[in-house]
This record gives structure tokens, C-alpha cells and sequence, in this order.
């Protein structure tokens, strides 16, 4: 019997790629965001609620869903650039897919890319894609424990946005308990509370992206 | 189910590696998995199984040790066990923590009867 020691990182070729896929979009200034939810939580409505705040001409979109095109038509639908991955079955973006994805955009003028992530609170959180900062989207309906289920995705977050905080009076989420989970597993996490139907939070999630765009030295079209 | 993903990765690394180092046979991929990585260890070993037949790595098994999650304290130096649900120092109750160990994803060492 031999023992060969080899000490191989599992996620070695995809944290190659996602370091590829972070020069090319350092390169040309262009701050990133993984945008990472449960199914239902309203990241695609948010997001293109978002977009109305912003210039086409300088913002960019990968979507990822396990099928269909129809969340990066409805992106396309009001202007801006929308590439659609669809993962056949896979439960997470990695960084080839979306290094492909980038391929397929138009990049010199994009400063502002948003990579909507497939609707999953465990499987996305594992895989770097080169972003610049991962964003959870809890929503109201989903109840005020999501931070302590899936405690790994609130952790990577650099913001937590709480959506449909609209709801939140004729629903039984408890505000408290939902603040006191984000305390538990990751203290630090900025919370806005947002609505995308009625527009609530969006001014702070606005200048949250610029702020954190302009602090990784990246500008940004807002 | 990124398990599915992991165990092709395993497979390409220890592929590679047998061919690296000419290897006859393979008994045992040795894994080191922090506690805080989120898998399903039944599911990579059956996924593996399936990705190994009929290749030349069939026969072999994965060996997973979970690495227990630990942290510093940034604030009072303490190292402790860290709990994902309790990401705080218990000793001076500060969020500014250092993880030591627990996010390992690593094949460590590959086990074999012969060696050419």
C-alpha cells in the first residue's frame, strides 16, 4: 500500500476561472454583484424595479434559471443587456458559466453587471464566479428565519436586502426575531428593508451600490 | 445537488493525479470537508460511484473527514469551536472573528495497493 499526497483544492478550476473572470471585469471597471435568493423571493421584479434607476447604456445582466429565457426577456423588454444561462437541471451558476456568459456581452461600456443567481439559498453560495460582492434577497413571505437555515449565504453576504416589506403588516413576520438571526450569523450585515412594488428602500439600495462601487475603486452609473 | 459538481471535479483532479503519478490502482481518495461546507456526504459518495464506473478509478471509494469549524477572536486573541449559528466570540462576545478552519474543500491524499 502507498500513500501519495497530492492536497488538490476541490474547486480549483472553477476558482481559476472565477479569478479570470475578476480581472477581466476589474479590467474594464465593471462593478459586479451576485444576486442570490431563494425561489419566490422577487429578485428578478427587484431587479428590474432597479434597473428603471439606471442608464442601459452602461448596466448589464446575466440571469441563471434551471429553465426558460423568460427572466432575461423581461430584462431585454426594458432595454438593457440580458444574457440568459440556463443551467438544464443545475442548482447553481459557476464561474465557467458565467465566464461564457460574459463572452457574450457587450463589456467596454457596462459598469454595473448584475448576475442573477438560480433561485437556491444553499448550492450558489459555494461557488465564486468573480463577482465583486454577493447580495441576499430575504423576503417577508419566505417567514424570519431564513439567516438561521441557510446561515452559510448570509455569512458571504457583503448586504441583505429584507423584500416585500410592503407585506410585512398582514403577515406574522416577526421583524425581531428576524434582526436577532442576522445578529447571530453574521453581526456586521447591513439589512435594508425594500419593496419593489412600492419603491420603499430602493434610494438606500441605490446609493449602497455606488458606495460600494466607488469603494472597490470602481465607478458607477447610477 | 452541487455534489454532482463536486464529485466530477474529485474525478478530473484524481484522474490527472493517477496519470501524474502513474499509478496502478486506487483504493482510497482522502477528502478533507469543513464542517461549514454545506453537502451531503451520502450524496457525493453516491455520485462519485456512479461518475467511477467503468473507468480506472472504478473500485475506489472516497474517505471524507469533516474539519471542525474554529475560530480567533480579533479582539481578545481567544481561539475557540465555532458555531455557524452562533458567529461571535464567547468569551468577549465580538463579531470580529478570524475562521481558522471549517471551509476546507480538499483532496488530500490518494490511497493505493502498488505504485509502478
Amino acid at each position: 500500500m502507498s500513500v501519495i499526497t497530492i492536497e488538490k483544492r476541490i474547486l480549483e478550476k472553477n476558482d481559476e476561472i472565477a479569478a479570470q473572470n475578476r480581472r477581466l471585469l476589474q479590467t474594464n471597471h465593471t462593478f459586479t454583484v451576485n444576486l442570490l435568493s431563494s425561489p419566490g423571493a422577487g429578485k428578478t421584479t427587484l431587479l428590474e424595479k432597479t434597473l428603471l434607476h439606471l442608464d442601459p447604456l452602461h448596466v448589464a445582466v446575466i440571469e441563471g434559471d434551471v429553465q426558460t429565457d423568460r427572466d432575461a426577456q423581461r430584462i431585454s423588454a426594458i432595454g438593457f443587456q440580458a444574457v440568459q444561462i440556463i443551467t438544464q437541471g443545475g442548482c447553481h451558476l459557476d464561474a465557467a458559466l458565467v465566464r461564457d456568459a460574459l463572452n457574450s456581452l457587450l463589456l467596454p461600456e457596462c459598469r454595473l453587471l448584475f448576475i442573477e443567481n438560480v433561485g437556491n439559498l444553499v448550492c450558489p453560495a459555494a461557488f465564486d464566479l468573480g463577482e465583486d460582492c454577493k447580495v441576499v434577497i430575504a423576503s417577508t413571505t419566505e417567514g424570519e428565519d431564513k439567516p438561521i437555515k441557510y446561515p452559510r449565504v448570509f455569512r458571504e453576504a457583503s448586504l441583505c436586502l429584507l423584500n416585500k416589506i410592503d407585506l410585512v403588516s398582514v403577515l406574522d413576520f416577526d421583524r425581531r426575531a428576524f434582526y436577532s438571526h442576522i445578529q447571530s450569523v453574521h453581526a456586521d450585515l447591513k439589512v435594508i428593508e425594500i419593496s419593489a412594488k412600492t419603491g420603499e428602500g430602493m434610494n438606500d439600495w441605490l446609493s449602497w451600490i455606488q458606495q460600494t462601487a466607488m469603494q472597490t475603486n470602481k465607478t458607477q452609473p447610477c | 445537488m452541487h455534489e454532482l459538481k463536486l464529485a466530477r471535479e474529485i474525478f478530473d483532479l484524481v484522474d490527472a493525479a493517477l496519470q501524474e503519478h502513474a499509478m496502478k490502482s486506487l483504493k482510497i481518495v482522502h477528502c478533507k470537508i469543513g464542517e461549514l461546507q454545506p453537502l451531503i456526504e451520502e450524496q457525493l459518495q453516491s455520485c462519485y460511484q456512479i461518475l467511477i464506473e467503468n473507468t480506472r478509478l472504478a473500485g475506489s471509494c472516497l474517505h471524507i473527514e469533516r474539519v471542525p469549524a474554529q475560530a480567533r477572536c480579533r479582539k481578545c486573541g481567544r481561539e475557540f469551536d465555532l458555531d455557524e449559528l452562533h458567529l461571535f466570540c464567547p468569551h468577549c462576545q465580538s463579531t470580529q472573528l478570524v475562521i481558522l478552519s471549517g471551509d476546507e474543500l480538499l483532496i488530500s491524499d490518494l490511497e493505493t495497493d502498488t505504485c509502478q
